[in-house]
């Protein structure tokens, strides 16, 4: 049996090898076993990005002070959509009024454009994500503050934020400032990032 | 506008994107992804396909689906592994079930894998990174980036060995 790690490298590197090596490694069927697991799970976090029809519900752990939205916030943005998906959103900048903090938040349809390209620049301290899916943003929180991150609603990681992010604060600020979108809901429970 | 151009139209306008992206998963290539769209959509408006009455969305999904088999059928091995395709010949009755089957491994692979594995894992396959890329992102060695993706593959083999090789 060839090794694993030898296609991992063949898959990420063709032009390194011949077509002799390339049939040699395909003619092992534990080799071509492992590369078909590969080609699925690509196609299987495609399958799931293309799901374009977004419901998104709150969560319990959201409350409604979340939604404020200070000048000084360490997370600032506009969701970025196209086309007729763009009038889907809102955003809160100030208090909600006492008749929506009273209500249940209704389960709302939201399509997510994929015409933006996601750019995330980065400077010493500040973080700019532009147009970036909130998986992307919460496992990069993930892999700095290193916290686990998890999705309760498979259609809310696909929701697209501008933000910005201070490095230098901490997660519980940043998790506050992010669930002052009007379509994000996380919450921060045992070393986990819970997003509904 | 004839009749059959605007329902033409509104198929284009209804199911566009989701023919597209079907197409972009099984060709992994997004100008040919279009180009097999475009094709059906410009057969279509020449007259060559006839649009059924009952359920012509599916009728076009299966037919982009079969368009995009075409197509993969006429790669040479090389050209399937630099897209990372599939080498096993598609079968178009058991797509659904195999669409299931591998979101099915994903949402195993979230819920089963350590935070650190499904990381690697999700950076690889889901966003595309080179191994160094990876290491670099979470701090960890590129050994370690391939001793995460082994171990993810082999739990995933265990589970859900693929049939279709």
């Amino acid at each position: 049996m060839k090794d694993i790690e030898e296609l991992l490298k063949m898959t990420e590197r063709p032009q390194d090898y011949s077509d002799e090596e390339i049939r040699q490694m395909m003619n092992d069927p534990e080799m071509r076993a492992y590369y078909e697991l590969m080609v699925d799970a690509e196609a299987g976090f495609a399958l799931k990005r293309s799901d374009t029809s977004k419901v998104v519900k709150r969560p319990a752990c959201y409350t409604i002070s979340h939604r404020f939205m200070k000048a000084a916030a360490i997370f600032a943005g506009i969701l970025l959509l196209s086309g007729i998906s763009f009038a889907a959103y809102h955003f809160t900048f100030g208090a909600s009024s006492p008749a929506e903090q009273g209500k249940e938040s209704p389960t709302q349809e939201v399509r997510v454009s994929n015409v933006h390209q996601e750019e995330i620049t980065e400077s010493s301290t500040i973080r700019t994500f532009e147009n970036a899916e909130l998986h992307q943003i919460l496992h990069e929180l993930s892999d700095f503050y290193h916290v686990g991150v998890k999705f309760h609603n498979e259609q809310s990681r696909h929701i697209r934020l501008y933000t910005k992010w201070d490095t230098a604060a901490p997660l519980k600020q940043i998790i506050e400032r992010l669930n002052g979108f009007e379509k994000v809901s996380i919450c921060l429970i045992d070393n986990q990032i819970i997003a509904e | 506008m004839s009749a059959q151009k605007e329902e033409i139209e509104q198929l284009y306008i209804g199911c566009h994107q989701r023919l597209l992206d079907m197409a972009r998963v099984m060709l992994k290539d997004d100008d040919e992804a279009g180009d097999a769209v475009s094709d059906v959509f410009a057969r279509l408006a020449d007259g060559l396909l006839n649009l059924p009455t009952d359920h012509p969305e599916s009728y076009l999904m299966a037919i982009v689906r079969n368009q995009c088999i075409d197509r993969v059928r006429k790669m040479t091995l090389r050209e399937r592994i630099e897209r990372r395709l599939s080498l096993a010949e598609s079968d178009p009755t058991t797509i659904d079930s195999e669409q299931e089957r591998i979101t099915e491994m994903i949402d195993y692979a979230e819920q089963n894998f350590s935070s650190k594995t499904w990381r690697v894992f999700q950076l690889r396959f889901d966003e595309g990174l080179l191994y160094r890329e990876i290491a670099e992102r979470l701090g960890i060695s590129e050994i370690a980036v391939y001793k995460h993706l082994t171990k993810a593959l082999k739990e995933l083999k265990e589970i859900f060995n693929p049939t279709r090789i």
